[in-house]
């Protein structure tokens, strides 16, 4: 013990630390970093357990090389995954267990047409392409979604009316299949106008029934005695003036097409229905070219268009510049007798930008030519607003008629019309708008057509392709082609028809 | 008068009894020896991330940790899914040796450390025994070794094949975190302290 003790004094006494403060001794905090980890491992678990998706079986004749694993893509993405693949017990067809993403379930609906898209070339085109190299997949067309279905039998191939929807169906009969194929162009005047669906031998086994579409917007070139023919394949002749050689494309050289026109004149109330039986022609009659009527697309003459054009000065970095912008108008009937036009809006706000009492509105129209007062106007988040003008100011002839416009209930098949500076008929530009390119975003209406330019088509009229009224403008912004469409008219502009 | 060696320069002191909240230090490098922190609160600190390394630990193994896409052949791989997929190759030596060092041996290490920072229900020979084999089995953990090898993975394969990390990454990471801060933080004189 004294051993120890004598030892004792030869160890240094180690140093004392004062305490930390109290709470941060009392608990261990590193409970807290424990209670952190839980929540982190539970949101890991919870973001990577996919919501249990809807699965589905699809019966096909033949697999192509499909794995388990392979996507189910609608419009180009994936919606859906193949989990297993066997062979039907008959041993005449495969199953095909599949899982559509849980925010793609609407897609199990009856209706809905599968198939396995595999690689495909031929002369007009090479479709598939990605599915050489890469993985098969099973591409679908949804059908009703409100009719649930989770089982399918799938298409062999891809369904001809893929390319897009909507249009005209006709059966055109003909004497010979002539070289056409399914996918081959439908051609007015050289335009592709639809497309070829199908082609099968008519009931009576004497016949070739060619399914064709016309596209929605070109549906109007369509009468009861439009005539079609094919245009497949090279003509030649040769005669004493010598060699003569034709052909529509490369396109129809290799896969034959059908052309279509209408000899006038062309009676407007015989509408021709889907499905209606045509007879498809060996060659065309130059008679009918020749008795070929301008079609005229409208009834009424077009909306009078007027033009405003803005110009302020701007400053930007110190230098003071002048600038301009304009766009088309139309002159509407105010309530209490007056007169207003029609503008885009971002005509107006750009009074913002200008400098104080720089800027000025000028309207426009034939040789008239006035001053606009836009103190009192405030820019409306339609896009469009009506700006009161003196009366006199606006000739008459180039006021819409209340009764020429309406409000329109939803998108529809409309036409853009533009008038070029002057007032001949032929100055009029004219673009169809198919209501399927439309979708209604906010109070506007965004057009997927991207052929419009700002500088032609800014505040152009949009009339009803229906009954021909106005139902609202066109505008081109940097977000692309949208349409104000009248929300309200312009109180005592007429009431709104149905 | 009890006696401790400093761990750091080995320099033997006398400990004094210390107050709560003092910190014993080493006269020479000044390294610290040992402080009067209750022994329940350094053991409480342990037990706080080593439960959280075992919470993580399930996530790490079971979640897809990778994510390969090769020619739009797309594949998702956990460290257990890869395991078995060795197995079904037959590659049962491989498969084994995964098998043993990425999940037996570091949720062995991960449990052990849990059991020990639960001092007060243990016996003083279960308590060495357990961290007997804690310091074993821990050496042959491969958790944070198989880390790096993701990383090194993602260096060479970058431009051959199409692959990112799938969420177990996360949960993996901050499980070897954990576990390291739990194997630090215990302090293994407070095994002895109370029986003293």
């Amino acid at each position: 013990m004294s051993d120890r003790d004598q030892n004792d004094a030869d160890f240094p006494i180690a140093e004392i630390e004062k305490p930390r403060p109290a709470w941060f001794r009392r608990h261990s905090p590193m409970w807290l970093l424990t209670l952190a980890c839980l929540a982190i491992a539970i949101g890991l678990t919870w973001y990577s357990s996919d919501a249990p998706g809807t699965p589905i079986v699809l019966h096909f004749d033949d697999g192509h090389g499909l794995k388990p694993g392979d996507p189910i893509r609608h419009r180009g993405i994936q919606i859906g995954v193949v989990e297993k693949i066997s062979l039907r017990q008959d041993l005449n067809g495969i199953d095909v267990t599949a899982i559509l993403d849980q925010a793609s379930s609407a897609v199990a609906c009856e209706g809905s047409r599968f198939w396995i898209v595999r690689p495909e070339v031929a002369i007009t085109g090479v479709s598939g392409l990605e599915t050489a190299v890469g993985p098969k997949y099973v591409a679908v067309i949804p059908g009703d979604p409100t009719q649930k279905q989770f089982e399918f039998t799938g298409l062999n191939s891809m369904p001809p009316d893929d390319l897009g929807r909507g249009g005209m169906e006709l059966v055109l009969r003909g004497d010979d299949r002539w070289g056409v194929y399914p996918g081959s162009p439908l051609t007015w005047r050289g335009i592709d106008v639809g497309q070829v669906l199908s082609s099968s031998l008519a009931p009576d086994a004497m016949h070739v029934d060619i399914r064709v579409r016309v596209d929605q917007r070109h549906t109007r070139l369509l009468s009861r005695n439009s005539k079609f023919w094919v245009t497949s394949g090279v003509q030649m002749g040769l005669d004493v003036t010598g060699f003569e050689f034709s052909a529509e494309s490369l396109t129809t050289i290799a896969r034959g097409g059908i052309a279509f026109m209408t000899p006038g004149p062309i009676v407007s109330d015989d509408d021709v229905q889907p499905g209606d039986v045509f007879t498809l022609h060996r060659r065309r009659d130059d008679a009918w070219l020749e008795s070929a009527m301008p079609l005229n697309l409208l009834s009424h003459s077009p909306p009078p268009m007027g033009t405003v054009v803005a110009t302020w000065k701007q400053t930007f970095f110190g230098i003071t510049r002048t600038r301009s912008d304009h766009a088309a108008c139309l002159a509407v009937p105010l309530a209490d007798q007056g007169q207003g036009i029609l503008v885009p809006s971002d005509l107006i706000t750009i009074k913002a930008k200008a400098v104080e009492g720089s800027y000025e509105l000028t309207y426009r129209a034939n040789d008239a030519e006035s001053m606009v007062d836009v103190t009192e106007a405030s820019p409306s988040p339609d896009g469009i607003l009506v700006l009161p003008v003196a009366a006199k100011e606006i000739p008459k002839q180039q006021i819409v008629a209340a009764d020429r416009m309406r409000i329109p209930q939803g998108p529809e098949d409309c036409f853009a019309v533009n008038r070029r500076s002057g007032d001949g008929e032929s100055d009029v530009v004219i673009e169809m708008i198919g209501a399927e390119q439309l979708t209604v975003n906010g109070t506007l209406w965004n057009c997927s057509e991207a052929r419009f330019s700002r500088e032609v088509w800014h505040g152009a009229a949009v009339i009803s392709s229906r009954d021909e009224k106005v139902i609202g403008m066109l505008l081109i912004n940097e977000k692309g082609a949208q349409i104000a469409p009248l929300s309200d008219l312009p109180s005592g502009l007429g009431q709104p028809t149905r | 008068m009890e006696y401790r060696a400093c761990h750091c320069c080995g320099l033997i002191h006398q400990l004094p009894v210390l107050q709560a909240g003092d910190r014993a230090k080493c006269t020479r490098c000044k390294s610290i020896l040992a402080d009067a922190t209750p022994s329940h609160q350094s053991a409480s600190r342990t037990a706080a991330a080593s439960v959280a390394a075992f919470i993580l630990f399930w996530p790490a193994v079971l979640l897809p940790i990778l994510e390969i896409e090769r020619l739009g052949q797309r594949n998702e791989q956990s460290i257990l899914s890869g395991i078995l997929d060795l197995f079904h190759h037959g590659n049962y030596f491989v498969g084994g040796v995964v098998l043993l060092f990425s999940i037996l041996f570091p949720l062995t290490k991960i449990v052990l450390l849990v059991e020990l920072s639960w001092l007060e229900v243990l016996q003083r020979r279960h308590k060495a025994f357990t961290l007997r084999l804690m310091e074993h089995v821990g050496k042959w953990s491969m958790m944070d070794v198989m880390l790096l090898a993701f990383l090194v993975m993602m260096v060479k394969l970058g431009n051959l094949v199409h692959f990112q990390f799938g969420p177990a990454v996360i949960a993996f990471t901050l499980c070897v975190a954990m576990s390291m801060i739990a194997s630090l933080s215990f302090d293994p004189h407070s095994i002895w302290e109370e029986t003293e």
